[in-house]
């Protein structure tokens, strides 16, 4: 009796308690699983919008870098100019025209700052490419009168001042070039709907760049032959 | 209109839907086309990478020579030097090209930026320097015009475009190892002093590889083929086989911002006479 009364427990043990104790779907659906769902889901759905806005971000900050180092090209440019107007007024002193110019365009120049937030306003943009643009015409003007002055071209100071003059020019190019790529690939990854919506989503803080525009005038950097 | 004439018209369509199809797209391959043609393309760094020749103005021992110095130099003190002499500069300006040119080599180590790129175009008698962007400080704009004028031009003008890079890239060293930072102590190319842990961390990985190796024939397979291809394309490459000799130099991760300066020369010589 005792050997046939043993192993009914546990062929009964199946039946009372199931192998899968609560069903899985029931566990599922309790409240406080139910809102860990919702928010996995929620997250999930945000996930790519996250990484669209991490890479706005970036590509803003390195359009931010080039943009500085553009600016500190042209301040280089810009303090470079007054020992140049001194160094060809010692030795041309009749060129007071071209030197007041030069003079004119500086200030003019440093009138015009722009901040983070003008970068993307097109009218104040222009009017700082403007700007520039008049001290590049006006210090190329300076560079193509100095050929008539021979003891000017044969001063040591003279040349040193027009070679960094010269690369400070070309660097300025570069940046500009630079600053445009930069721009160009973040009004690009800003204008992707994936851009759009994250814009919209974070209240519009992101907004285009306004691009440096060449004009025919400033391809032609100061160039002087020796 | 007969029935039997309708398919002959949609056939007649088609076929003149798909010539339209193809003469709007030979049209966009040529409008693609038209443009590359017109700019001035690098070449790619050939075996004897710090020296690149497209106009036919140096030897082949000269070329070599230069550049088993400039590598020389590279393994010394870190600083990446590379001569091109261009053939042709296709109507742009030599700013243009040495930029373009040195940025597509990526001359100079990526964290150091320590380029420097020397173009010569003895068709348009122009040479350049272009530094990279970390070596603006030691080598400034005036330094590149100054050893242009004094060591460079000279040379150029008797048409001695070896003598002349040989010459350049001296002075271009010796500026760069003089205004680095604490020369000799911190070299810029040699790698840091391990430490008695990272040598024991090195030597238990590697205990580690051959292990696995040993243990998994799955890992063998993977190192197996890890060795054949992985160390491929880091760094200096193959050097040339059979011979070449080159430094196998292939650039590195370098950028420039357009520093450095130029300067024209007046050959007293007809170009392609001798030296």
């Amino acid at each position: 009796m005792t050997d046939e009364r043993s192993p009914a427990p546990a062929l009964d043990a199946p039946r009372n308690k199931p192998l899968v104790p609560v069903p899985m779907m029931a566990t599922l659906l309790q409240k406080p699983v139910r809102t860990l769902w919702a928010v996995l889901m929620l997250a999930l759905a945000f996930l790519p919008g996250c990484q669209r806005y991490d890479t706005l971000v970036e590509k803003d900050q390195i359009a931010a870098e080039k943009w500085s180092n553009l600016e500190a090209q042209l301040q280089r440019r810009f303090d470079l100019v007054p020992n140049l107007v001194a160094t060809v007024k010692a030795s041309a002193a009749h060129e007071q025209a071209t030197l007041s110019a030069v003079t004119q365009a500086r200030s003019q120049a440093a009138q015009i700052k722009l901040t983070a937030d003008d970068l993307s306003d097109p009218e104040k943009m222009a009017a700082f490419q403007k700007a520039q643009q008049g001290l590049t015409s006006a210090l190329s003007r300076l560079m193509v009168v100095q050929e008539a002055y021979p003891d000017l071209k044969a001063n040591q100071n003279f040349h040193d001042l027009q070679v960094q003059l010269e690369g400070t020019e070309n660097r300025i190019l570069r940046g500009r070039e630079e600053y445009n790529a930069a721009a160009r690939d973040y009004n690009a990854e800003l204008g992707k709907v994936g851009g759009q919506v994250v814009n919209k989503v974070t209240g519009k803080t992101f907004r285009p760049r306004v691009y440096f525009t060449a004009t025919a005038e400033s391809q032609v950097a100061p160039k002087v032959s020796f | 209109m007969s029935p039997a004439s309708l398919p002959r018209i949609a056939r007649q369509s088609a076929r003149a839907a798909r010539a339209f199809v193809a003469a709007a797209l030979a049209l966009l391959l040529a409008l693609i086309a038209l443009p590359a043609r017109a700019a001035f393309e690098v070449p790619p760094l050939p075996v004897t990478g710090h020296v690149v020749d497209t106009a036919g103005a140096l030897r082949q021992d000269d070329v070599l020579a230069l550049d088993q110095k400039l590598e020389a130099l590279r393994l010394r003190t870190g600083f990446e030097i590379v001569a091109f002499v261009a053939g042709s500069l296709q109507g742009e300006t030599i700013d243009d090209v040495a930029y373009k040119a040195f940025n597509t080599w990526k001359i100079g180590q990526k964290a150091t930026d320590n380029g420097v790129l020397l173009v010569i175009a003895p068709n348009e008698r122009r040479v350049r320097i272009e530094t990279g962007k970390g070596v603006g400080g030691s080598l400034t704009d005036l330094q590149t015009n100054d050893i242009i004028r004094q060591h460079i031009s000279p040379l150029l003008k008797q048409n001695r475009v070896a003598e002349a890079i040989d010459a350049g890239t001296q002075a271009i060293a010796e500026a760069l190892v003089a205004g680095a930072p604490a020369a000799g102590q911190q070299r810029p190319g040699a790698p840091p002093q391990a430490s008695f842990v990272s040598k024991l961390v090195g030597l238990g990985l590697l205990a580690l590889v051959i292990l696995l190796a040993i243990v998994s024939p799955g890992f063998r397979a993977l190192l197996f083929f890890f060795l054949l291809f992985g160390r491929r394309g880091g760094g200096g490459g193959f050097g040339g086989g059979g011979g070449g000799g080159g430094s196998g130099y292939g650039g590195g991760g370098g950028s420039s911002g357009g520093g450095g300066s130029s300067d024209s020369y007046r050959s007293a010589l007809p170009l392609g006479s001798p030296a």
